[in-house]
């Protein structure tokens, strides 16, 4: 906008927002609540339906995204905001994203892999979650003998 | 404009005069307000996405397994709803967005009205949420949480001290009202008060023998880390039942009823023989000459009688053991799967609970939600503000501005509400 359209048309922001009829919005709300019982029946049935925990996971976090992209683009006018929009929503989405995506493998599943040895000396006892069927897990024996 | 820019270029490139008529842009093509706005709210992206991380590291890093949503007294339903209200209050706020554009306030005022109640409709049933877990002692700070990650000796002892104290305080409450006197001697306005205060006492005694009593014994006796350990897990979960330790604590429950009843028929027989040895020894201590030295036997006699006393708690506490602590309300206990049958909330106790990782869940539940509710909250404040004003078309920049801020809280609860409620 120039400084002349400015002055002229402050009341509006300065930017032009087309009409958006409101049948949209209630379109777009009617499939947020949609969505919101789906991720609401992945969490409480999902293990139920024959899906594994992290799948039912993957499931509301895609539900998730979904929503998420609906109400900025829709209820926040993204959709119809001009090419500023991706200087500040790119690089932040970006950030976050990538934050999230490296903290899952590298933190966040790091105990799948531990050895029995690791769990021995986990902070709560490993007993809590056992019974007899499972025998305790043994420790291995230190090498006490190295002088060196 | 764009377009504009453009063709500017283009022309510049094609004639080569020199002279470049560019348009100066001195920001982005949105007011100062709306580019503040958002410029906050990309940082709000990165300050959520910093807590959902923090998150991500302490829950699925966590070894053990995570509290259930019911094991903390969440419901996946209040979450649902109130994704639910949120999304509707977004509408709303659109809507009124569009009728100040449109130049109708009254309108306008009437949709962010909504928008308020809504708002303060998800700031009650967060409330309600709060409050059912601070009833039962879950808090994210140590000096009111009862949460204990580990069901070890340390867990025993302070359900034995909890114990002790809701003892000490009948048992002080009933020297007071005897005040010197004996039972007998209380006239009829304080004899009900002192059957009161005793029985609560005589309550909190069975519950303590049957309970972190016998535990503690069994761990002094049985070297058996297995058993030693089924037996706090089934204390704990006595006292606040966890649906995953149902199974183990009730195989467990069979091993220790037949155990108890050889315990119980061995302490008796012991109890029938000391008896009768007692009153041997005291027929011949009455048969004696008094000339003769009496020490032997009088020896005997005192060994005897404590033998015999130490007896009769044991007996007392097997019993108590098999009643009250295994007891009648078993079946009632399978019927829920053990939710809401704890002596927790039996005698509304504040009895330490045995949550695995459940500090570390109650730091991040309150952080993440708790962040959230101050940004509803801020939001709410920008309402009311904005409601005592004209909301014409002159209005639409701030309406404007306030929505996409409220838009944003609604999006964080959007993956907040899966992550917390759902996981």
């Amino acid at each position: 906008m120039t400084d002349h359209s400015d002055q002229h048309d402050d009341d509006h922001g300065g930017d032009d927002h087309p009409h958006v009829d409101r049948k949209v919005f209630i379109l777009v709300f009617v499939i947020l609540s949609g969505l919101t019982v789906i991720s609401f029946v992945f969490g409480n049935y999902g293990t139920e339906m024959g899906l594994s925990k992290e799948m039912t996971w993957v499931a509301m976090m895609l539900v998730s995204c979904a929503k998420a992209g609906l109400v900025i683009c829709c209820f926040m006018h993204l959709w119809w905001e001009a090419n500023w929009k991706w200087v500040l929503t790119i690089p932040a989405s970006l950030m976050s994203i990538f934050l999230v995506i490296m903290l899952i493998p590298d933190v966040g599943c790091r105990t799948n892999r531990y050895t029995d040895e690791r769990w021995n000396n986990a902070a709560p006892a490993v007993s809590e979650t056992q019974d007899r069927t499972r025998p305790a897990p043994t420790v291995p024996e230190r090498d006490m003998g190295g002088e060196n | 404009m764009v377009e504009h820019n453009n063709s500017d270029h283009d022309s510049a490139g094609d004639h080569g005069h020199g002279h470049l008529q560019l348009e100066y842009q001195p920001a982005l093509p949105i007011n100062n307000g709306k580019v503040c706005l958002w410029l906050f709210l990309s940082t709000e992206i990165m300050f959520f996405a910093g807590l959902i991380g923090t998150y991500i590291v302490l829950r699925f890093g966590a070894p053990g397994i995570w509290p259930a949503p019911h094991d903390v007294h969440v419901v996946e339903f209040f979450g649902a709803f109130n994704t639910f209200v949120l999304i509707c209050s977004s509408v709303s706020i659109v809507l009124a967005l569009e009728d100040a554009r449109e130049n109708n306030a009254s309108r306008a005022r009437l949709w962010l009205g909504v928008t308020f109640v809504l708002g303060c409709v998800f700031m009650g049933i967060k409330g309600y949420e709060y409050s059912s877990k601070f009833s039962h002692g879950i808090y994210p700070q140590s000096p009111r949480s009862l949460i204990y990650d580990r069901a070890d000796v340390y867990y025993v002892a302070a359900v034995r001290d909890a114990l002790q104290d809701k003892m000490q305080y009948y048992n002080d409450q009933r020297t007071a009202i005897l005040a010197g006197r004996t039972e007998d001697d209380l006239g009829p306005d304080a004899k009900p008060d002192f059957v009161a205060a005793n029985k609560e006492f005589q309550r909190y005694l069975q519950l303590k023998r049957a309970g972190p009593d016998f535990t503690e014994q069994l761990i002094a006796e049985n070297g058996d880390a297995f058993e030693q350990q089924a037996a706090i897990i089934a204390l704990a979960y006595r006292v606040y039942p966890i649906e995953r330790f149902a199974e183990r604590v009730h195989s467990y429950r069979q091993t220790e009823l037949s155990s108890l009843a050889d315990q119980q028929m061995l302490a008796k027989q012991e109890r029938d023989r000391l008896q009768a040895e007692l009153l041997d020894l005291e027929s011949q201590l009455t048969d004696l000459d008094p000339a003769e030295d009496k020490k032997a036997l009088t020896d005997q006699v005192k060994f005897a009688k404590d033998r015999l006393v130490f007896l009769n708690e044991r007996v007392a506490v097997i019993e108590a053991r098999q009643s009250v602590f295994w007891g009648s309300d078993d079946a009632a206990t399978e019927a829920d799967g053990g939710h809401g049958q704890g002596w927790n909330d039996q005698h509304h106790l504040k009895l330490p609970m045995h949550i695995p990782n459940g500090n570390m869940w109650a730091s991040t539940y309150f952080l993440m939600t708790g962040f959230h509710a101050l940004h509803v909250l801020v939001g709410l404040i920008m309402f009311l503000i904005i409601l005592t004003k004209r909301l014409d078309a002159s209005k639409a920049g701030l309406l404007e501005n306030v929505g996409l801020y409220w838009h944003f809280v609604d999006l964080v609860w959007i993956f907040l509400f899966p992550l917390l409620y759902l996981f």
